[in-house]
C-alpha cells in the first residue's frame, strides 16, 4: 500500500489501516527511542502515542501531508520522546512531589470519567469519541453510525453527553471534580 | 436554556457573537456556571482520553512480527540454539538408524525403486529433515566429539576414530532406509489403486513439503520478494499473504535442492545463500513440468 492510499484510508477513519501502519514502522520508530536511552516498553508507548496523534489529525481533516508518512510520524515520536525525557528530568528534581500529586489527581479524575464512559452504550460511546476526539463532522458520524441525518446525530450526541454528565454526577460527589 | 445547554453550545462553538458575549459576561459573574464549565471541559478531556486508550489498546493487540525477537536474540543464544538443534538432530538421526536394519531387509520392490528415484529420498527423511543435511554433515563430527568425550570418560577404551567410523556407518544404511518406509506406505497405496509411481511420489512430497523452518518478514521495505537462509531457516521477505506458498525439497540428505511455489510460479532456493537475494523464478519448462508433477498438478 502506498502512502497516498494509507493516508486516504486513515482520513476516512479506517482503523485497520492504522494497525497496518503500526506494524509497518514498528521497528523503525521504536529503534529511535531505544537507541536514545529508552526501554522497549517506552518505545512502544511513544510510538503508539505518535500514531494516535497522527490519527487524530488525519481523521479530523486537520492534516495536509507534505512529507512521507514515516517522516511525519518519526518527527512526532522524536518530539514526544524529547518531552518525556524532559519530564523525567524534572521529576528527578525537587519539584517531583508536587507535580506527582497534581498528575495523580488528574489521572484519578480521568479514571472516574473513563469508568462512566464505559457504562454508556456502544453507540453513545462512539458518538462522543468520534465527535470530541476524532473531530468528525456530524455528517460523517451520521454516515458511520447509520443515522438518518445530521440532526439525528446531533440530538443523539446531546443526549449521550447529558447522560454521561448525569452518570458521573450521580456516582461521584461534585467535590471529586470541582474542588 | 439551562446551564448544561449553554455550556454545551459554548463548547461546540454553536453560539452567535451576541450569545457568546452574553455567556462570557455571565461566566465572569456566575461562579456556579464557571464551575459547571470546568466540569464539562473535564468530561470532554475524559472522553478524549478514553478514545486514546481505546486506540492504543487496539494497537497493542497487533502482532508486530519477529522484530522484538530479533532485537533480543544475541549471537551467543543463536549459537547455543544451533548447537542444541544439532545435538537433538543427531540423536534422532542415530535413533532412527537403529531401527532400519530390521526393516529395510524384506522390502525391495521394483515399483518402489522408481518411486524412490522420483522422490529422491523425500519421504523417509522427515526426522533428518528436521535437521538440515548441512547440520548432519558438518555438525555431526563436532557433536559426536562431544558425545565421544562423555562416552570416553565412561568407557576409556572407546577412541574417537572408532566413533567417527560409527558415524559413517550410521549414514550408510540410511541410504536404504527410505525404501522401507516408501515400500510400506507405497504398498498400501498401490493396493488401493493403480496409480502411477509418479502420483504416489507426489503424494509423498505433499506430506513432506514443509520440513524447512520458514519465517516471513514483510517489514523490510527494501526487500519485497527476497529470501535468505540463516541458521538453516528460510526467511522470506515481502508480502506473501496474497496466496499460499509451498516449499519443495528434493534430495534432503545429500545436495538438498529446494524450490518455492508461490502464485503459480516456482522459484529456486539455494540453501547456502546467506545473503538476502531476490527470488528468481524457474524458466526451464521441463523443470517446471517435473515440479508440477512432483506437486501432483498433472
Amino acid at each position: 500500500m502506498k502512502d497516498k492510499e494509507i493516508f486516504e484510508r486513515i482520513c476516512s477513519g479506517d482503523e485497520k489501516t492504522l494497525e497496518f501502519l503500526y506494524k509497518k514502522y514498528y521497528r523503525m520508530m521504536t529503534k529511535m527511542v531505544i537507541s536514545n536511552s529508552g526501554s522497549e516498553q517506552e518505545a512502544k508507548d511513544i510510538y503508539q502515542d505518535a500514531l494516535v496523534v497522527f490519527w487524530q489529525k488525519a481523521v479530523s481533516g486537520n492534516l495536509v501531508l507534505t512529507s512521507k508518512i514515516s517522516t511525519y510520524i518519526y518527527s512526532i515520536c522524536q518530539n514526544l520522546w524529547r518531552k518525556e525525557l524532559d519530564r523525567k528530568k524534572r521529576l528527578s528534581n525537587e519539584e517531583k512531589d508536587s507535580i506527582e500529586y497534581i498528575e495523580h489527581d488528574k489521572e484519578e479524575r480521568a479514571k472516574i470519567i473513563n469508568k462512566c464512559i464505559h457504562q454508556l452504550g456502544d453507540t453513545c460511546k462512539k458518538i462522543l469519541m468520534y465527535y470530541y476526539f476524532d473531530g468528525m463532522s456530524m455528517q460523517d458520524i451520521a454516515d458511520d453510525l447509520g443515522f438518518a441525518n445530521t440532526n439525528t446525530a446531533k440530538t443523539k450526541k446531546y443526549k449521550c453527553k447529558k447522560k454521561l454528565d448525569e452518570l458521573v454526577k450521580s456516582q461521584y460527589t461534585e467535590s471529586d471534580f470541582l474542588d | 436554556m439551562n446551564n448544561f445547554d449553554l455550556i454545551d453550545a459554548y463548547l461546540d462553538n454553536d453560539m452567535n457573537p451576541e450569545e457568546l458575549q452574553r455567556f462570557e459576561q455571565q461566566l465572569s459573574s456566575n461562579a456556579e456556571l464557571k464551575r459547571e464549565l470546568g466540569f464539562q471541559q473535564e468530561l470532554i478531556v475524559g472522553i478524549q482520553q478514553a478514545r486514546r486508550l481505546e486506540l492504543k489498546a487496539r494497537l497493542d493487540n497487533v502482532a508486530v512480527g519477529g522484530n522484538s525477537v530479533g532485537q533480543s536474540l544475541n549471537l551467543s543464544k543463536l549459537i547455543a540454539g544451533i548447537v542444541i538443534l544439532g545435538l537433538v538432530g543427531w540423536g534422532i538421526y542415530s535413533l532412527y538408524d537403529d531401527e532400519t536394519p530390521q526393516e529395510f531387509m524384506p522390502v525391495a520392490d521394483a515399483n518402489q525403486e522408481t518411486v524412490e528415484e522420483l522422490i529422491d529420498d523425500q519421504s523417509e527423511n522427515v526426522p533428518d529433515a528436521e535437521e538440515t543435511p548441512s547440520v548432519a554433515e558438518s555438525d555431526i563430527p563436532k557433536d559426536s566429539e562431544a558425545l565421544i568425550n562423555t562416552e570416553a570418560s565412561e568407557n576409556p577404551q572407546l577412541k574417537s576414530e572408532e566413533s567417527v567410523s560409527e558415524v559413517r556407518e550410521v549414514i550408510k544404511p540410511d541410504i536404504k532406509k527410505p525404501e522401507t518406509i516408501t515400500g510400506f506406505d507405497g504398498a498400501e497405496e498401490i493396493a488401493d489403486s493403480l496409480q502411477a509411481p509418479g502420483t504416489i511420489a507426489s503424494k509423498k512430497k505433499e506430506s513432506n513439503l514443509s520440513t524447512i523452518d520458514v519465517a516471513i518478514d514483510n517489514t523490510r521495505k527494501k526487500y519485497t520478494f527476497h529470501y535468505q537462509f540463516k541458521g538453516g531457516k528460510l526467511f522470506l521477505y515481502g508480502d506473501f499473504s496474497s496466496g499460499l506458498y509451498e516449499i519443495l525439497e528434493f534430495n534432503p540428505r545429500n545436495d538438498k535442492t529446494l524450490f518455492l511455489y508461490f502464485q503459480n510460479n516456482y522459484y529456486s532456493l539455494d540453501n547456502t545463500q546467506e545473503k538476502i537475494v531476490r527470488l528468481e523464478s524457474v524458466k526451464d519448462r521441463s523443470l517446471i513440468m517435473k515440479l508440477k508433477e512432483a506437486r501432483g498438478m498433472n
